[in-house]
């Protein structure tokens, strides 16, 4: 007979139910002998007896094993059940109480930095990898007058409505956001943004990716209101541009009449006197020169000199320069050496940025060549990539510019200790202008240097020259970087 | 007959000096001190060249050119924009014409000056 070990403790087992019933009926007609035997014969025959017990004696074994004991297995069993249920039950309520704890921290948590991108107070806008807004921050939201209800999964073209450099309106998948979640670049420069009601506003925004696992995310765009510094420019720009105006009416009056004092127009000069005046009309040009150049730094940050471009030939240009630098250059007993590409085409470009270009690589190389010093100028197409472009290079073998001083020399007013060394006039301006104008136009400048060898300046222009511009904004420095690594 | 000079300029020590140059190189100088006075001398007096600032009280150079352009003799008149204002985009329209010139003060040596005077009166 199979044991009885299957787990069916509601379900009867028939062998158990027959033997139940088989056991209970011979107990009951045990019991009835019994009665009758008692009832009849009031002592209880020995064997009746002996036969009685030698049957439950027999029968017990079969009972336990096949009743009992599966009985009893059962009850262990489902008592084991029930205890392991109860167990796990516990186990439950404990993981769930724990969860709910988790959820109310990581709530906290988000509430917190919720809390707190709320309340940067620059404009904070991110964007999933489809250019969806997943995030506004209140700060923003003022700023364009937009709420986060209508913003929140819109594109960001529907909501940052944004201007290019000309005032024109940007077209959605152009700027900063689309180039960030295209190819990672980061952008930092200033930009115009406009409100819902149309009002215009200059911001500086910075624009970068969002990163995980080597997988591009999405964009954050951090920006802030800038209409208070860029008014602090330009009145500052302003206030140059005005006194240099104010200032170049005196200077013309000593130009003009110490060179007929000169002239001996108005009577004769001896050599002293001569002497003396020429020095009044040297100085006097040089406070001309440096007005001049304060002029154009102003208009250069204001961004209000037009470019007009018209055919230029950049070895034309540097010639002229070369001619004007004459008495300087043979003073100073430098050679110099130009290069030019033969049939090198002529470049549409306004031709006073090109010879302000030249004029300040030239005159650097020349102040600070030593003497007998040697300048290579070279103006030829080179390529990149795909891409062709002009390039002027000038080299000279003077004072050079340290390592730590490298990265100031582009900057206004900036002039190395070995220049004033050299020169203790001069302002610092004329790199500035350069690198502005080129800024400007499309151009790029750069430089190899090491001190007390020389430096080499390269400038880079576009083949198609300078685009023609009315008094524009001013030029936008972009800080591009590449995806790193 | 000397050739007649016209300078419009406010600043008096500046017209004196170009007087007195240009009176030396043989020429006859008027002078006005605002664009009002300029206009209305050119006007009675029709000069052969004027020399015409541009930052001027009452009237400035740009609206004398104008109004010089609209008459009849003042369309042909020979005009130098002589001017310290660097702001040569303002001026380009008025250099379109050609009996226009445009010179900034600072930059130009008065020998210079008479010489182009010269030339254009030749």
């Amino acid at each position: 007979m199979k044991r009885p070990e299957t787990k069916q403790p509601k379900q009867y087992d028939p062998k158990r139910l027959f033997t139940l019933v088989a056991v209970s009926i011979f107990v009951v007609e045990f019991g009835i002998m019994l009665i009758f035997q008692y009832l009849f014969h009031p002592i209880p025959p020995l064997e009746n007896l002996l036969d009685a017990s030698s049957l439950v004696i027999i029968t017990y074994p079969i009972l336990f094993s096949y009743f009992f004991k599966p009985m009893m297995a059962e009850m262990a069993t489902r008592k084991t059940a029930e205890r392991e249920l109860l167990f796990r039950m516990y186990e439950l309520k404990d993981s769930a109480v724990a969860l709910e704890n988790e959820k109310m921290q990581l709530a906290k948590v988000k509430a917190e930095d919720e809390a707190m991108l709320d309340n940067i107070a620059d404009g904070v806008i991110a964007v999933d990898s489809r250019g969806k807004i997943v995030l506004i921050n209140r700060a923003a939201q003022t700023m364009l007058q937009c709420g986060s209800e209508e913003s929140l999964g819109k594109k960001w073209a529907e909501v940052l409505l944004r201007e290019d450099k000309e005032g024109k309106p940007l077209p959605p998948g152009h700027g900063a956001i689309a180039k960030a979640l295209s190819d990672g670049t980061v952008t930092n420069s200033p930009g115009v943004y406009i409100r819902k009601d149309k009002v215009k506003f200059p911001v500086f925004r910075t624009v970068s990716p969002v990163i995980l696992n080597g997988e591009t995310i999405g964009a954050i765009n951090v920006f802030r209101d800038i209409t208070k510094e860029d008014e602090i420019d330009r009145s500052k720009s302003e206030f140059v541009s005005l006194v240099s105006h104010q200032l170049r009416t005196p200077t013309t009056a000593i130009s003009w009449f110490s060179k007929m004092l000169l002239n001996q127009e108005v009577g004769e000069v001896n050599s002293e006197q001569k002497r003396y005046l020429q020095n009044i009309y040297d100085g006097n040009k040089r406070m001309i020169e440096l007005i001049g150049s304060l002029l154009d730094v102003s208009r250069i940050e204001l961004g209000t000199f037009p470019i007009n471009p018209e055919v230029v030939s950049l070895p034309d240009v540097c010639n002229n320069v070369i001619a004007e630098l004459k008495s300087q250059i043979e003073a100073k007993k430098i050679t110099i050496a130009p290069k030019y590409q033969p049939a090198l085409p002529k470049i549409l470009a306004d031709p006073k940025l090109i010879y302000i270009i030249f004029q300040n690589l030239l005159t650097n190389a020349v102040s600070y060549s030593h003497p007998k010093g040697k300048i290579e100028v070279g103006v030829s197409i080179k390529r990149d990539k795909d891409e062709d472009y002009y390039q002027i290079s000038v080299k000279d073998t003077g004072i050079g510019i340290s390592t730590t001083e490298k990265d100031q020399i582009f900057t206004k007013l900036f002039r190395t200790d070995s220049a004033k060394v050299m020169i203790s006039e001069g302002m610092g301006l004329g790199l500035h202008i350069v690198k502005s104008i080129l800024a400007r136009t499309g151009g790029v400048i750069w430089f190899e240097s090491e001190e007390n060898k020389g430096s080499t300046f390269y400038v880079k222009l576009p083949l198609g020259g300078m685009k023609q511009q009315e008094k524009g904004k001013p030029p936008v420095v972009e800080i591009s970087q590449q995806k790193s690594a | 007959m000397a050739k007649i000079i016209l300078i419009v300029e406010d600043e008096a020590n500046l017209a004196d000096a170009l007087h007195d140059k240009l009176t030396r190189e043989g020429f006859n100088i008027l002078k006005a001190k605002n664009g009002e006075e300029g206009l209305a001398t050119a006007f009675t007096r029709h000069p052969d060249l004027i020399l015409l600032d541009i930052l001027m009280p009452k009237m400035d150079g740009l609206t004398v050119l104008k109004k010089l352009r609209e008459d009849a003799w003042g369309k042909l008149v020979q005009v130098i924009i002589f001017t310290n204002y660097a702001e040569a985009e303002k001026i380009s329209e008025a250099l379109s014409n050609k009996v226009t010139d445009y010179l900034v003060k600072a930059d130009w040596d008065i020998d210079a000056i008479a010489k182009k005077i010269k030339e254009k009166l030749q």
